[in-house]
């Protein structure tokens, strides 16, 4: 009974959020790529590898904002074509005759713009973020469709430097996928907003009481994640040198579930960047496996839907054997056995 | 020889690094009372929870009316009887006190719920424990103590055989005591059995037939009321003998210096109410139930609007500030400690670490707050809080109920606070951190703080404080010297007018 000892190093390790999600997925992702790698052998050779990051930096960069508003309790639907508009209101500034340069400051001033707008109707009025960003997914698809008149708008091979340069061999998408996870992971983990997204996801009405800005909280996590949202949007245009309306309507589900693959809940006060990063991986080497395995795509979905699924059942019996306060009965029977023989095995 | 309502044999539960309850047996007899005492950590709430099927236990028996229980849930348990009152209330927020009651047994007619029956036996019910409360108001608008008042009527049904509370006169004032002792007795003649935890030694004695003393996972005794004296238990409870003297109210502060002001506040609940607190005093809001002291104590700290009036508060250079919000009453150095810890107070699957440096956190301006920062401020903090656990990377909600305030108190001394309001500050604590608190209070009066505590315990009041206001209805009725504010002459104001 010793408050001011730290538990044990191996146990710290063992229980700690890292472990917990995160080994599971990279067991996985190896897994899946050494099986793979055995039927054909090009799987793990580092052109594939490249373009598996590739595939995934968009998702990514937007599963990231995503990140935030889950551990604070929030969420934003709209985010994947909010990033459609932003392409495309890019090309149309290039269309037009604009420097490059200005055209991404404008588009992420407004996709800024929105996201501030979310946060106040959220944090002001108490609105719940489902809905009210189930109606921003379809104003921005409108207004997408409004603006580039229905058609694809092409970019006229500008934005080089956004989506097609390369970098020490690696194209500049995945380098800012990597350099947005890098920030994000040292902003959840270092900083005192990291924290107070943390405290307002787990209990807002205590954290608010204790006088956290929470209101200031979610506000930022809406104008950061719509930001990332539209920059991954240039970066989506930028790669195809078009700005197109449709694109990525899948976008915003997929960063959901990558958060959640990653140790994320959408009651909020969990989840971390560099989880989402290995979620975001593991969607995008087992889409990759699935096309190096010859598998029909029309069961890419189930699969992506399979692997959300087991995730979310694996960290919920986790959570039950942790958890010793108001576990329920009838499930806790079923994981009863294995719980004393932890107990038993720690004393 | 009849069959005893409940026997529990041996029963052992430990969680990591705490071994919660070690070979406990306890039994419980047809249409007697039972009282389980024991300190905090004791491992009363955990063998409460076995009873009731809400956890399960790593080894020993539980029999209910002889019938052996092997796994025991909430509902095979309930079926036989057993009906549970726990500490966090177990309501349907949006729905009414006449579906909360009667909750998962509404009547029904022809398929359809019968609402005409529904609201006479929710009725009946009530008028059974005599409560007053309206069985239409969603159960959302209901306070702390009315919530329990309505739990209670759920549980008292015409099958139950063994009623369950976990500390139920916790958040209940004084006089709110009387009808609940009223309903025991009257189960008790019915033939129906009570097992309850309190803190409360007098209630103990008042109704309880038989009491366990519990402590450190171990029942250290049991047997007949007579057999023991309230010295007695409390001696069983903590090992050693326990003074019950009052806290010292030596030091009085510098009474010309107001540091809290508040200036004729209005809501919705409270009514023209004015008062002040100075540096180094200690001053009680009470009142009984519906008084407006639990609103007043969140108003007083930024944390709800206001249609009239002024919070004031003084900088050292005697300047005023104005408060309007929780986050400008924390920067003037307002801390405020909720009676619901849980819902209010806690991050509940957090580490204590991370609940403990909250406030620091929250006052804190430096945009760089690292782990080892956080660890190093909790383990700094976390000692002179004198909170038990096996170290600050634990869940604070598997923490029992008095160490969880600890963890709220030690969150504002880690932060040089000027003004702490408490809402209840002992509620569901016991007898020996009771008294470790209130010194506490006192210690940090000493030290210059201004204290306001809004409470409905009568004795914990006249205890601790320099001066007592009583409240009815959201309207200040008198104010009297704390060292004149015994429990009779408090309830005398309370009821008189």
């Amino acid at each position: 009974m010793n408050v001011d000892n730290r538990s044990p190093l191996k146990q710290r390790i063992l229980r700690s959020d890292g472990v917990r999600f995160m080994a599971p997925l990279i067991v996985a992702i190896i897994a899946i790529s050494l099986y793979t790698n055995g039927e054909n052998g090009n799987f793990l050779g580092s052109d594939n590898l490249k373009n598996i990051l590739l595939q995934v930096s968009v998702l990514g960069i937007i599963a990231i904002g995503q990140t935030l508003l889950i551990a604070a309790g929030q969420l934003d639907l709209s985010v994947a074509t909010l990033a459609a508009l932003a392409g495309v209101i890019g090309a149309t500034r290039i269309n037009d005759g604009g420097s490059e340069l200005w055209a991404v400051v404008l588009v992420l001033l407004i996709c800024a713009l929105f996201g501030l707008l979310w946060g106040i109707l959220v944090a002001g009025l108490k609105i719940p973020p489902f809905i009210l960003t189930l109606g921003g997914t379809s104003l921005f698809a409108s207004i997408a469709l409004r603006i580039s008149k229905s058609s694809p708008v092409p970019a006229r091979e500008r934005f080089e430097w956004l989506g097609r340069a390369k970098v020490f061999g690696v194209q500049t998408p995945i380098w800012y996928f990597l350099i947005v996870v890098v920030i994000a992971a040292f902003v959840m983990r270092y900083t005192r907003f990291g924290r107070h997204v943390y405290a307002t996801g787990s209990n807002e009405e205590a954290s608010y009481l204790t006088g956290i800005p929470t209101a200031r909280t979610k506000v930022l996590c809406f104008v950061i994640s719509s930001t990332l949202a539209g920059f991954a949007g240039l970066v989506a245009m930028a790669r195809i040198s078009t700005g197109d309306p449709r694109n990525g309507s899948q976008l915003a589900l997929q960063a959901i579930a990558a958060v959640v693959l990653g140790g994320g809940t959408l009651a909020g006060g969990r989840g971390s960047p560099i989880g989402t990063f290995i979620g975001v991986v593991l969607l995008a080497v087992v889409q990759s496996a699935l096309t190096f395995n010859n598998v029909q795509t029309f069961w890419n979905d189930a699969v992506f839907g399979l692997v959300l699924i087991f995730a979310v059942v694996v960290t919920a019996i986790g959570d039950l054997r942790r958890r010793r306060f108001g576990a329920r009965p009838i499930l806790a029977s079923l994981i009863r056995r294995s719980e004393s023989v932890r107990v038993s095995s720690e004393k | 020889m009849t069959v005893n309502t409940l026997e529990l044999k041996e029963i052992s539960k430990s969680f990591p690094g705490v071994q919660a309850l070690s070979n406990v047996s306890l039994i419980v007899r047809p249409g007697t009372v039972h009282a389980i005492c024991g300190e905090n950590g004791a491992g009363k709430s955990t063998l409460i929870k076995i009873a009731t099927g809400a956890q399960s236990a790593d080894s020993g028996l539980i029999q209910i009316c002889g019938d052996r229980i092997d796994h025991a849930s909430r509902r095979t348990v309930q079926n036989l009887g057993v009906r549970a009152i726990f500490q966090e209330r177990q309501i349907a927020p949006d729905l009414s006190v006449t579906e909360n009651v009667l909750l998962d047994r509404l009547p029904k007619r022809f398929g359809r719920v019968d609402w005409k029956n529904a609201k006479i036996q929710a009725k009946q019910r009530m008028d059974a424990l005599e409560i007053s409360l309206d069985i239409d108001t969603p159960v959302r608008n209901l306070s702390v103590a009315q919530l329990q008042m309505m739990e209670i009527a759920r549980a008292v049904s015409l099958d139950a055989r063994l009623i369950v509370m976990d500390e139920p006169t916790a958040s209940l004032s004084r006089h709110e005591l009387e009808p609940l002792f009223r309903v025991i007795n009257k189960l008790r003649d019915g033939g129906v059995s009570v097992l309850f935890i309190s803190h409360h030694l007098d209630e103990v004695f008042e109704i309880a037939d038989e009491v366990t003393v519990m402590r450190d996972g171990v029942v250290v005794s049991h047997g007949e009321i007579s057999e023991f004296t309230p010295a007695s238990i409390a001696e069983l409870m903590f090992g050693r003998k326990v003074s019950s003297s009052q806290a010292d109210r030596t030091s009085q502060g510098d009474l010309s210096q107001p540091r809290l002001v508040i200036d004729k506040v209005c809501s919705n609940r409270l009514n023209d109410v004015s008062l002040s607190v100075s540096a180094g005093e200690i001053v009680s809001v009470t009142g009984g139930i519906g008084a407006g002291v639990s609103e007043l104590a969140r108003m007083a700290a930024g944390g709800m609007l206001k249609s009239s009036g002024e919070i004031l508060v003084y900088d050292d250079s005697h300047e005023s500030h104005a408060i309007s919000s929780r986050r400008q009453a924390l920067n003037m150095g307002v801390a405020y400690l909720p009676a619901d810890r849980k819902r209010k107070g806690l991050l509940l699957e957090r580490t204590l670490s991370d609940n403990i440096v909250l406030g620091q956190q929250a006052a804190g301006s430096n945009p760089i707050l690292t782990p080892r920062k956080v660890a190093e401020s909790a383990r700094a903090i976390a000692p002179s809080a004198n909170i038990k656990a096996a170290n600050v990377d634990v869940v604070v909600g598997t923490l029992s109920g008095g160490n969880q305030q600890k963890v709220m108190i030690g969150r504002w001394m880690g932060v040089s606070a000027r003004i702490m309001i408490f809402d209840e500050p002992t509620a569901g604590i016991d007898i020996a951190s009771k008294f470790e608190i209130y010194s506490e209070l006192r210690r940090l009066a000493d030290s210059g703080v201004a204290i306001l505590i809004c409470s409905t315990d009568f004795q914990e009041v006249g205890q601790v404080s320099d001066r007592v206001i009583v409240m009815r209805s959201g309207n200040i009725v008198g104010e009297i010297e704390g060292s004149e504010a015994t429990e009779g002459r408090l309830l005398e104001m309370e009821m008189s007018k």
